[in-house]
């Protein structure tokens, strides 16, 4: 027997087919980060939904065929074996067995079928017993007709429902926070009903014709103390009437008591559910920037951003800085990046760049250096003050950049060389119609492995001002990035895919430009 | 020589006056702190005045003559009032004027600055530039900040030299001197830079070009030369 055991449980732990069914099923209906999951939900709460109206509809009318198939078998076939997967995936068997045998052989003592077997029974148990499982089971009920009683557990079919929602299941768990206060109120709910109840029983019983016995009472206690006050059954006597009115202004406030509860619930919650809800858009994005820091710079960077159409993410610990962020439409989160469990939120493989935007070096140069022993993708910082340049480009930065500086040579630039700052600035400005682009050379296109005189500028109203190539040619070069650069190239330097020519022209022609090399590589 | 006058020396202040010629203009300090600062780093031509700079003191460190204005004062107030102040006295003065926060750019361009500096604005184009052209990035870099021969430059036609007349097309400038010509300023026209790729060359016509400084200096003198 405990061969047997053993021999099944090592079979299906290496079983490669066995393990990814069972992860599969695992994702589909408990990993919310499972792509196929919310189309399994959907499905599920189509199902639901529709037979709860089948049910409803069963009340006046009778069914037809084709719906009575569906509702007994279809529904609940769908169900069964919904149940019969979770109770399957819920654990693991095999590790039991196998736990148990590894310390068995290694403890050299004899393997305790007995307490496997018990064990095994003991948490599968755990899933029958857990109220998901309660309410799952309860909705398969239904499908047998004979006992009639047995359709009422078809609204616990709407219950399934709550599986399938999450953000029905975040409110149950904010209401869950306030477990203590809300079992408090009802504590008291219930003693002031009763006392209620008792006083006007003493009072009125054989005086009022409609309260003939205790449950009459405590029935009209808590009508009137939830100020619902249907009036089938009211008080005659003065002693009844001044009660009222005493159990009317508890009611009141029991009521606003329970709102104020519920209320504060959620909006200590919100800043987690917020959260929780831009982690999971997060988890979503395919290639993203990831800001640090929110600074009158983020703000600038993160519009030029939107403006391209990028995503991106912008990380800060000040709540403040946060909401002024969401209030631009950015996706803003308040973390610490240089905590380790906001380095795990992120997948960084879809990370594009990193920038590290805060207004202090310190931060900046601890985040870049945090962020840099994490991943090696490209991080681009800020720099203060013209000191810590080195320092944050020590830390792992690949650019740094110093505002006043740059804006120093900006105004230098003004007044030394006017005509370099004139194109510079009608270069890089938005209203200009003229820009300096860079092209790519696509494989296959009509500029792969051509002669640069076997290429029409001109026809494109275009400047070539320069050429980027990798490798190095016997012409003059600048060396940038590793890379060589030709400026005024010579008419027989040959192109090659991955080369970049540097253009100027009229944005139009580039962008006609830029469509007919893409065309032609295809 | 043209004169040109720094206003402040606080954190960008002192960042301009580092790529300045140290010699080539005048600082104005508006404190105790900032005039050490500046001795100790070695500027001698120095005038302290206090927060409130009066029209006379502008007048009496010659802001009719100069040429050029820095306004590199911390406070935004003062600064705008201060660029306002000068542009009253002196219409011609080119005055450039950094600003942090976006909201004052209008204000600025009515107080009649002539160049605004915004240290975030620019931080995020460069941002920009990095992601999108890191090319022409590292190539204006070069240009402007390299100790690269290349340069911008513009070049004025003589009437009757040998590119009067001629299609820009045919002189191939960029293999006789090793120069790009990027565009044409048509002083008739605008003062705008106009593209040029097929276009008949006229005297009075100023050429905008990239190119070697040395090469640059070769087209300017064969130009004047043939006159």
């Amino acid at each position: 027997m405990e061969k047997f055991l053993v021999y099944i449980a090592t079979l299906l732990n290496v079983s490669k087919r066995y393990n990814d069914t069972k992860n599969f099923f695992r994702n589909l209906l408990e990993n919310d980060n499972y792509k196929y999951k919310k189309y399994f939900d959907f499905f599920m709460i189509i199902i639901v939904l529709s037979s709860v109206f089948i049910l409803l509809y069963d009340v006046k009318n009778t069914l037809g065929k084709i719906l009575y198939i569906y509702d007994i078998y279809v529904v609940t076939t769908i169900f069964i074996i919904e149940y019969l997967i979770r109770f399957w995936i819920y654990n693991d068997v095999r590790d039991i067995i196998l736990n148990e045998y590894e310390e068995s052989s290694f403890l050299n003592k004899k393997f305790d079928t007995k307490k496997v077997l018990k064990e095994i029974f003991a948490k599968k148990l755990e899933y029958i017993t857990s109220p998901f499982a309660i309410i799952d089971l309860l909705a398969i009920l239904p499908a047998y007709r004979p006992l009639r009683i047995l359709r009422i557990f078809m609204l616990f079919r709407l219950f399934k429902i709550l599986r399938y929602t999450k953000s029905v299941n975040n409110f149950l768990a904010i209401i869950k926070t306030k477990k203590f206060e809300l079992i408090t109120l009802l504590l008291l709910v219930g003693f002031i009903t009763f006392i209620g109840g008792a006083v006007i029983y003493v009072f009125e019983y054989k005086v009022n014709p409609n309260i003939s016995n205790f449950f009459d009472a405590l029935y009209w206690s808590l009508i009137t103390i939830s100020t619902v006050g249907y009036g089938d059954i009211s008080p005659i006597t003065i002693q009844g009437r001044i009660l009222t009115m005493f159990l009317i202004l508890a009611g009141i406030a029991f009521i606003s008591f329970a709102t104020s509860i519920i209320a504060s619930a959620f909006t200590e919650k919100l800043q987690e559910v917020k959260t929780q809800r831009i982690e999971n858009e997060a988890h979503k994005l395919k290639s993203f920037y990831l800001i640090c820091g929110y600074s009158k710079i983020t703000e600038l960077v993160a519009t030029n951003l939107q403006k391209d159409k990028e995503k991106f993410i912008i990380i800060d610990l000040d709540e403040e800085k946060i909401e002024k962020a969401n209030e631009l439409g950015f996706l803003a989160l308040k973390a610490d990046i240089t905590k380790k469990e906001t380095l795990n939120m992120f997948n960084f493989d879809n990370i594009k760049k990193i920038f590290v935007l805060t207004n202090d070096d310190i931060i900046n140069t601890f985040i870049t250096l945090s962020l840099h022993s994490h991943t090696n993708k490209e991080i681009i910082a800020i720099a203060n003050d013209e000191r810590n340049e080195q320092k944050i480009e020590k830390a792992g930065a690949s650019y740094v950049i110093n505002p006043t500086k740059i804006s120093a040579l900006f105004a230098s630039e003004y007044i030394g060389n006017p005509v370099s700052f004139e194109i510079i600035t009608a270069i890089f400005s938005t209203d200009s119609t003229i820009k300096v682009d860079e092209v790519e050379v696509i494989e296959d296109s009509f500029l792969d492995d051509k002669k640069l005189q076997e290429i029409d500028f001109d026809k494109y109203k275009l400047i070539l001002i320069g050429v980027l190539k990798k490798s190095e040619l016997n012409e003059y070069s600048i060396q940038f990035a590793k890379k060589f650069f030709y400026f005024n190239p010579k008419q027989h330097i040959k192109l090659d895919k991955g080369d970049v020519l540097l253009l100027i022209g009229d944005i139009r022609n580039i962008n006609y430009f830029k469509y007919q090399l893409q065309k032609s590589s295809l | 020589m043209r004169k040109i006058i720094l206003f402040g020396y606080g954190k960008n202040g002192k960042a301009v006056a580092n790529y300045l010629d140290k010699k080539s203009f005048l600082l104005v300090v508006f404190n105790e702190e900032e005039k050490e600062e500046a001795i100790h780093d070695g500027y001698l031509d120095i005038e302290v005045y206090d927060d409130k700079i009066l029209d006379e003191d502008l007048i009496s460190i010659g802001i009719k003559e100069a040429d050029i204005a820095i306004c590199m004062l911390e406070d935004e107030a003062r600064n705008m009032f201060l660029a306002l102040s000068i542009r009253n006295l002196n219409p011609k003065i080119k005055i450039i004027a950094k600003v942090e926060d976006n909201e004052y750019i209008h204000r600025y361009t009515l107080a009649g600055v002539n160049q605004l500096i915004n240290p975030y604005e620019i931080t995020a184009n460069r941002i920009d530039s990095i992601l999108n052209k890191p090319v022409t990035l590292e190539f204006i870099h070069n240009i402007v900040f390299g100790d690269n021969q290349l340069s911008f430059a513009q070049i004025e036609i003589e009437s009757n030299s040998f590119l009067d007349g001629k299609n820009i097309k045919d002189v191939n400038l960029n293999e006789l001197y090793n120069i790009i010509v990027i565009g044409i300023v048509d002083r008739e026209r605008s003062d705008k830079l106009q593209l040029i790729t097929d276009n008949k060359l006229d005297g009075g016509d100023v050429l905008v070009v990239i190119g070697d400084i040395d090469e640059i200096e070769r087209l300017k003198n064969d130009i004047k030369g043939e006159k």
